[in-house]
């Protein structure tokens, strides 16, 4: 089961996908659909749900989707759980690993000065990649994970320093 | 026919042109600005020189320059388009006095026509009906006597141009004073001239006109008429033809007094001249006489058959109207929507961007003239017209289907556009019985339409681009979605940047 959320117009949407057998499984909002995916031309998403075929063409703009079906377009943003939140979830100045899964990629080493929103770490979970990024100008002090590692929730893989911060 | 001609403009009609250049054996040399130097008009040229700058002023409304560069190019006309200096006749005198072709008509029929009450008399002397006003030339308490006289509400327009500028709906004798000012102010400003007069304003009407063509031997024929009442602030969104408002004893009564006022003119090129239909009773009134290529010209193109930018190069070459232009019969139904980067939802705000996604319909009797593609950058400092969708069909009925189909189809991701404002209008009631009139978008669809969020499907799709990361999606094979383990789910498929990119 993979979960996301974006966000359209300040109104939030969550929609979950999973695999079954012959086809995939989502709830959105709470709604249940079951649906295919059709081969498609490259920048076009052909889904088939109660046997009607939808032809979305879309695009990508940094933190947004954007998605269009006859005529009606929509800009989609991210609403990235382990972005906004994990400034909450800091131990000390550590960041955690949001589930458990493989580490894919280390982009940093220790000592090295990080922007806003720029990727420290490459989590994959169930064939989902989650960033974790760097939620606000640091140093990184200490990279507490490796490249394969299996972490689990809530395991600290990379511990920042405020750039700027009082304490120094 | 000339064998070189400079294109003094940008967008989808220095596409149109370059095009129609070509087919008639033309070289056609394209004119951009720095924000334009990828630009489609450019990529469709055979040779292309490059004005420093990127605001108007300093690129597509400079004089000097466009006369350097047709100079330097060695053309031998010039086609202004339509906006800019296509109706400046400063411009037409300075080409003209260089010895270069202008495509359209003399300075001194822009002149005369640009000037708004001299058009109106113009067109008094040549029998056309007007509007019912007062010229304005008197003190603010002569305008206010003669409004009174019209009858309110009234309208105050710019005498020195159109195009919604310098131009006031007036309610009643309070807020005249106050219309009146504030009209001359944006007049002076748009067109360095302050200068207003007063016209009964007729709230719903339709605004039909009628295509001309003149040759320099002096006889000038239309060629139907054009139906433009569905607007937005005087700004045309979607022109079609025949106008569901005419039967055959007013269309043949316009078309008399359309060549009329031309002739009055003594025109010479493609014209357009507008009138203001009142549904109810039957009468029209002359607006006014645009003396360039109209944005909607492919509805005549697709209602007749007539190809009005080759016409307009062959009536600048001198040659005489052709014979078959005259007996053009109209065929069916033409209808034009014009995509707008704007969004409908934040008042039409302009929408300047990157062009992420663009695919245009295709099908049988659709059109699209386009100023850009796919990866372009829409700048911001020109109009917002990304393309216009023309389409034909054998009736009325046919053709809004037809549209409806080609607005689906196409793609456009970056800038937000009006695409599903427009099948808004399509498909409302007033639009579908023909009976839109120039107030309809005002008081049907005053907000730009239903804003509907997204449906399911859309965020389900949504859910898996993002499950699938940043680096492009590929489609997963109907049936492999049960299938393989590994970096092969059933989001995604390849991802350089989890596949290790960074690592090599």
């Amino acid at each position: 089961m993979i979960e996301q959320r974006f966000r359209w117009q300040g109104k939030e949407y969550t929609v979950k996908l999973e695999r079954a057998t012959e086809s995939l499984r989502a709830e959105v909002d709470g709604r249940a659909h079951e649906l295919r995916r059709v081969a498609a031309p490259e920048g076009t998403l052909i889904l088939e749900l109660q046997g009607k075929l939808h032809r979305i063409a879309f695009a990508r703009d940094s933190d947004s989707l954007l998605l269009t079906q006859g005529g009606a377009a929509y800009r989609l943003e991210r609403v990235d759980p382990l972005r906004a939140p994990r400034v909450l979830q800091h131990h000390e100045h550590g960041l955690e690993a949001p589930m458990p899964g493989l580490v894919r990629l280390v982009a940093v080493e220790a000592g090295a000065s990080v922007q806003r929103g720029q990727t420290l770490v490459v989590v994959e979970a169930m064939k989902m990649e989650i960033r974790i990024t760097a939620p606000e100008p640091s140093r990184v002090v200490k990279i507490s994970c490796r490249v394969g590692d299996q972490v689990e929730r809530g395991q600290v893989l990379v511990e920042l320093d405020s750039i700027g911060d009082s304490k120094q | 026919m000339f064998r070189r001609l400079l294109i003094a403009n940008r967008g989808e009609i220095a596409v149109r042109i370059a095009r129609a250049c070509r087919e008639a054996g033309v070289t056609a040399v394209a004119v951009h600005s720095e924000a334009d130097c990828g630009a489609l008009h450019v990529r469709e040229a055979d040779e292309a020189v490059a004005l420093p700058g990127s605001t108007p002023a300093e690129t597509y409304l400079n004089i000097p320059l466009l006369l350097e560069a047709t100079r330097r190019s060695r053309c031998e006309a010039v086609h202004p388009g339509y906006g800019f200096l296509s109706e400046n006749a400063d411009f037409a005198e300075t080409v003209a006095a260089a010895g270069v072709a202008l495509v359209g008509p003399s300075a001194a029929s822009i002149r005369q026509l640009g000037d708004k009450t001299r058009a109106r008399q113009l067109a008094l002397s040549a029998g056309a009906p007007v509007v019912p006003g007062y010229d304005g030339t008197g003190s603010d308490k002569e305008l206010e006597k003669q409004a009174k006289k019209l009858g309110y509400p009234v309208l105050v327009k710019a005498a020195g141009g159109g195009g919604g500028r310098g131009m006031r709906v007036v309610q009643s004798a309070s807020s005249l004073a106050e219309a009146l000012a504030s009209a001359r102010r944006e007049a002076q400003s748009a067109f360095s001239d302050s200068r207003v007069f007063l016209e009964k304003f007729i709230p719903s009407a339709r605004h039909v006109e009628l295509q001309v063509l003149g040759d320099r031997q002096g006889r000038i024929i239309s060629l139907f008429e054009r139906d433009c009442s569905v607007q937005r602030r005087h700004q045309k969104i979607l022109e079609e033809s025949p106008s569901p408002g005419l039967d055959e004893d007013l269309r043949a009564r316009m078309a008399a007094a359309a060549v009329a006022v031309a002739q009055a003119a003594a025109y010479v090129n493609a014209g357009t001249v507008e009138f203001l239909l009142d549904p109810d009773s039957g009468k029209f009134y002359f607006l006014e006489m645009n003396t360039r290529l109209q944005v909607e010209h492919p509805v005549t193109e697709i209602l007749t058959g007539v190809d009005l930018v080759l016409a307009q190069l062959q009536l600048a070459a001198g040659e005489p109207l052709s014979p078959a232009w005259e007996t053009a019969l109209a065929r069916g139904h033409a209808l034009e929507c014009r995509i707008y980067a704007e969004d409908p939802a934040r008042d039409f705000a302009p929408s300047p961007g990157r062009i992420l996604r663009w695919e245009s319909p295709q099908g049988p009797g659709v059109r699209v003239d386009s100023g850009y593609a796919q990866g372009d950058e829409v700048p911001l400092h020109y109009d917002p017209l990304l393309a216009k969708v023309i389409v034909g069909a054998s009736d009325r009925e046919g053709a809004v289907r037809r549209m409806e189909q080609a607005l689906d189809q196409m793609v456009i991701l970056g800038p937000v556009t009006n695409l599903a404002f427009l099948k808004e209008i399509l498909s409302h009631p007033i639009f579908r019985s023909g009976k839109a009139a120039t107030d309809f978008l005002q008081r049907h669809l005053p907000q730009g339409g239903e804003v509907t969020p997204p449906p399911d499907e859309i965020l389900i799709a949504a859910a898996m681009l993002a499950s699938d990361g940043p680096a492009g999606v590929t489609g997963s094979e109907p049936g492999e979605t049960g299938g393989g383990e590994g970096p092969r789910g059933p989001w995604a498929r390849s991802d350089s940047f989890r596949l290790g990119g960074e690592e090599n």
